[in-house]
């Protein structure tokens, strides 16, 4: 029966990977983290290439969450080095790194991160307003944004008003509304169905690649590592294997 | 007969419709059709209704009868029998991959496959989530992605059972239930490419 | 999972009504740091309480063998009992404070007889150990506190050569030079007011976490707020204005009899509390106006965050707020009525000038007390969002910007209510007291001292540093609780629970 539904589509070509030849945006040189003492991250080393969508999947407790987390700079790492744009942000105070959050990143997690009392418009619009950006053209910048991913209509609401699938939509909205050249998604799709999951990762990709943003998404399930270019597998705190 | 259903069409229309309507199956021959028809009418499921006579040979256009009505309807009322058939070659290949092999043996083979398995699951991603996409492909591009899934959540099942099989038969320490079979620490390939 | 285990344990073994106290207790302590933190906050408000009711009750059994005390109020039996209700009132703060100490580390609890709920307990009983917990830790802080006030006494128990008051037997009073006590720390109170005392801290303090557990249902899904209802404007400007309208009349009323009256001085404290209420409701409905206005306004992220918390929450910080303005108007009420019996000192007779020094400090600790309720309030405010607040930090937004929104949030409200209960505080005391004084003064020089009128000041200074200190201190109290933001932006916060 598999084999009829197989034939039901043409055969795959092979695929080349734009980003091959692209320059690195992010790279992680033999980073190591602990949670005090239970070792997270043991060693990990890996390049992330401007453009590319890089999916990191894992056991839970593998530690593929660390990583993204100090790849964002969120968390300083104990040894190693993480490396963008020339800098090595794994040394930069909170302050430096959290300006490069707002500014160079987007980061998205699996429920909980826009702020329940601001409407739509004004969660977007936040990380604008914190760099200085007038109400006016801020709102404005987030309405753009929030069309992109068609949720143009929740403006004006709250997000305890929609369903996870629309929240999960403007939590993508606001990271990219700085135009990041990196967006970090922690499980996007966890907490949702599989059609408003889809609905999340389509759109994300294809705003991601229109604006030529690096997408690294951490998972641990295939079906939504499949919408990457490439995956990297954590284990134990260490890559396992990385090819494309 | 569900293509009946819907209306009488003769010969010709059936294999238009059912390539218009199945575009990622193999396209049917038209002897295919007639030879089907053929028995269908001897089951009393469809009747001939009329004879066009339209520039060239006559063409019989077909009637669903309401024999072949209630045919269908029992049809589409069955479940289809789940069918897990285990002499499928990749779990043949896996188990002995896993069982028989060393461990480095045993971890490229898994990797390797599991890289096969996800670049045949891009593939059905970019189809299903482009937009000109009909909805029967995307039924089977969906389709396709959950069984790819399943063997792939096969596969890191199958590794761990292996692992706390080899575990509890060697007494080895080294091998808890934590660490799992990998081939090596941190991977020099990333490094040489710098 | 412990607690599941717990429940499952003792099902097996109780009867089938369900699990006993025991089992509901330990499952309500079993959490850890937090739940520790909640009962020793617990007990130490009861313990506060019980030494101040008990320095009240000492006041209350002056007997004739005790004294002479240097202050009139303690000396003269007629002036004992403001004494004693200053004292009742000072309680009330710290009741207040004894209830909101429930709500520490209550989440977590929640969560736990929550699930416990899905064993098959009923609301009541859930809530009946939250009750229990409370009793228990307020028995132990209030036998404590009996403890320390007769120990601390010991030391207090000075006495110095100074000016008393005698009462002579014709009803006269007489000055007299002798060996007189500041505070009656010779007085031995019966042990059945001590032993009264304490169960009713213990009772008062069970009572009060059950008020404030009131508002929240604890469901099998985890515990749901019931929907915080829209602050009424009208009513809480009409509460406030009959509140203080009430006190003003009851001052006409009080000054035509008299003595100080007690029931009378219940009334009052009735009135006190619908002019609180007044209070209350009108500083949230205020809260809500001023973030309804500014927030479609403002581009300050801090701001912003602000004025949309005030809007969806305006009722959040409303509790601590209520004993914070029952300090401040019974503040402004001493501080006015201070004007009115300061001008009765003859200038070498300080007595009312000492009497009001000591009511003074008093006030001092209900104040601190009360802005301690704020801080047990913002802690939990912060800690409720920390998922929200660590996503924040994630995305890059600074902390200085998350600690301005907590603080402009809860102070914002603060500040009118504040100046509004000042100004009631003071009006109701010049009506009980009245506007001007009538004093006989002898001139210097002349021979006979002669009636003189008197305006009453209204003490600008002292109700500024009445309502500038309380601000400040909130302010103070607000930004200790921001402490707690560096623990809740962690990123492991950003897969906690709700």
């Amino acid at each position: 029966m598999s084999e009829d539904m197989n034939n039901l589509i043409p055969s795959p070509e092979v695929h080349e990977t734009d980003g091959r030849s692209a320059p690195t945006v992010l790279t992680a040189r033999s980073v190591v983290y602990s949670y005090g003492n239970t070792p997270a991250l043991r060693g990990v080393s890996m390049d992330l290439r401007r453009g590319e969508i890089l999916a990191v999947t894992g056991p839970s407790g593998s530690g593929k969450s660390t990583l993204m987390l100090c790849l964002a700079g969120i968390l300083a790492a104990d040894a190693g080095d993480v490396t963008y744009d020339g800098r090595r942000i794994s040394e930069e105070d909170e302050a430096q790194r959290s300006k490069l959050r707002r500014t160079d990143f987007g980061v998205l997690f699996q429920f909980g991160q826009l702020v329940p009392e601001l409407t739509a418009a004004e969660n977007v619009a936040l990380p604008l307003l914190l760099g200085g950006t007038k109400r006016a053209a801020a709102i404005t910048a987030a309405t753009t944004w929030l069309d992109r991913f068609g949720v143009a209509d929740l403006a004006g609401s709250r997000p305890p008003e929609m369903s996870g699938g629309q929240g999960q939509r403007v939590a993508t909205a606001r990271a990219m509304v700085t135009e990041p050249s990196v967006l970090f998604a922690d499980e996007p799709t966890g907490a949702l169905d599989a059609l408003s999951g889809e609905q999340v990762m389509t759109q994300m990709v294809r705003v991601a690649r229109d604006a030529g943003t690096s997408v690294v998404i951490i998972t641990h399930d295939a079906k939504v590592a499949a919408y990457g270019d490439r995956e990297i597998v954590v284990r134990d705190g260490m890559i396992e294997a990385s090819r494309s | 007969m569900g293509l009946l259903a819907a209306g009488d069409h003769h010969g010709y229309d059936l294999k238009r419709e059912h390539d218009e309507r199945f575009a990622g199956a193999r396209p049917l021959a038209f002897g295919q059709v007639y030879a089907t028809l053929d028995r269908l009418k001897k089951k009393s499921w469809v009747a001939p209704v009329e004879v066009e006579r339209v520039d060239g040979p006559d063409r019989t256009v077909f009637r669903l009868t309401p024999e072949g009505r209630a045919e269908l309807d029992s049809w589409l009322s069955q479940i289809e029998e789940p069918a897990p058939h285990v002499s499928n070659p990749l779990a043949v290949k896996a188990t002995i991959a896993l069982l028989v092999g060393d461990r480095e043996q045993a971890a490229c083979y898994l990797s390797e496959q599991r890289a096969a398995h996800l670049e045949r699951m891009r593939h059905y991603t970019r189809l299903k989530t482009e937009p000109e996409t009909s909805l029967p492909e995307v039924l089977s591009a969906d389709y396709a992605l959950a069984h790819l899934d399943a063997d792939l959540q096969w596969l890191d099942l199958a590794l761990e059972r292996i692992t706390a099989f080899h575990a509890a038969v060697t007494g080895d320490r080294a091998l808890s239930a934590d660490t799992t079979i990998n081939p090596s620490s941190s991977i020099p390939m990333t490094d040489n490419q710098k | 999972m412990n607690a599941a285990a717990t429940i499952a344990a003792e099902s097996d073994v109780v009867e089938s009504d369900g699990p006993g106290i025991m089992a509901l207790l330990r499952l309500a302590a079993s959490g850890g740091r937090s739940d520790r933190l909640r009962i020793a906050l617990t007990a130490v408000g009861a313990a506060a309480a019980t030494v101040i009711l008990l320095a009240g009750a000492a006041v209350a059994f002056i007997s004739d063998g005790d004294g002479p005390y240097a202050l009139d109020v303690l000396d003269q039996p007629g002036l004992r009992p403001g004494v004693m209700i200053s004292m009742l009132m000072l309680c009330v703060p710290v009741l207040v404070f004894v209830g909101l100490c429930t709500r520490v580390g209550a989440p977590a609890r929640d969560r736990r007889l929550a699930m416990f709920r899905m064993a098959g307990a009923t609301p009541s009983e859930t809530t009946r150990i939250a009750a229990y917990e409370t009793g228990i830790a307020a028995l132990i802080g209030s036998v404590l506190g009996t403890i320390v006030f007769h120990v601390g006494r010991l030391p207090l128990d000075s006495t110095r050569f100074g000016e008393y008051t005698e009462q002579l037997g014709n009803g006269n009073t007489q000055a007299k030079d002798g060996q007189v006590r500041l505070l009656p720390t010779d007085v031995s109170i019966p042990i059945w007011a001590v032993v009264g005392l304490v169960a009713l801290i213990t009772i008062g303090s069970t009572v009060a976490s059950s008020l404030a557990l009131r508002k929240i249902r604890i469901s099998p899904f985890g515990v749901t707020r019931t929907a915080p209802p829209k602050p009424p404007r009208r009513s809480a400007a009409l509460m406030f204005v009959v509140g203080t309208g009430g006190l003003v009349a009851l001052g006409i009323v009080a000054r035509s009899s008299e003595e100080i009256n007690l029931v009378l001085a219940l009334v009052a404290f009735v009135l006190f509390v619908v002019c609180v209420a007044g209070l209350l409701t009108g500083s949230a409905a205020i809260s809500a106006s001023v973030g309804g206005f500014l927030a479609p306004r403002v581009g300050r992220p801090d701001l912003l965050i602000a004025s949309r918390r005030m809007i969806a929450a305006p009722y959040t910080s409303s509790k601590a707020t209520a004993s914070v303005l029952l300090a401040v108007i019974f503040g402004a009420a001493i501080q006015a009525t201070r004007s009115n019996f300061v001008l009765l000192d003859d200038g070498f007779d300080s007595f009312y000038a000492d009497t009001f020094q000591l009511l003074d400090g008093v006030l001092i600790v209900a104040v601190v007390l009360a802005t301690a309720n704020l801080l047990v309030t913002n802690a939990e405010a912060i800690v409720e969002r920390r998922r929200t607040l660590a996503a924040l930090t994630a995305s890059g937004t600074p902390k200085p910007v998350l600690a301005r929104a907590v603080l402009m949030e809860t102070l914002v409200p603060l500040v009118p209510s504040v100046l509004l209960a000042a100004t009631a505080g003071v009006l109701a005391a010049r009506s009980f007291f009245g506007t001007s004084v009538e004093t006989s003064v002898l001139a210097e020089g002349a021979r006979e001292s002669e009636m003189v009128t008197f305006a009453v000041p209204i003490p600008w200074e002292r109700l500024a540093v009445l309502t500038g200190g309380t601000i400040a201190i909130s302010m103070a109290i607000t930004a200790l609780s921001l402490v707690l933001l560096g623990r809740s932006t962690r990123p492991s916060e950003l897969r906690a629970a709700a």
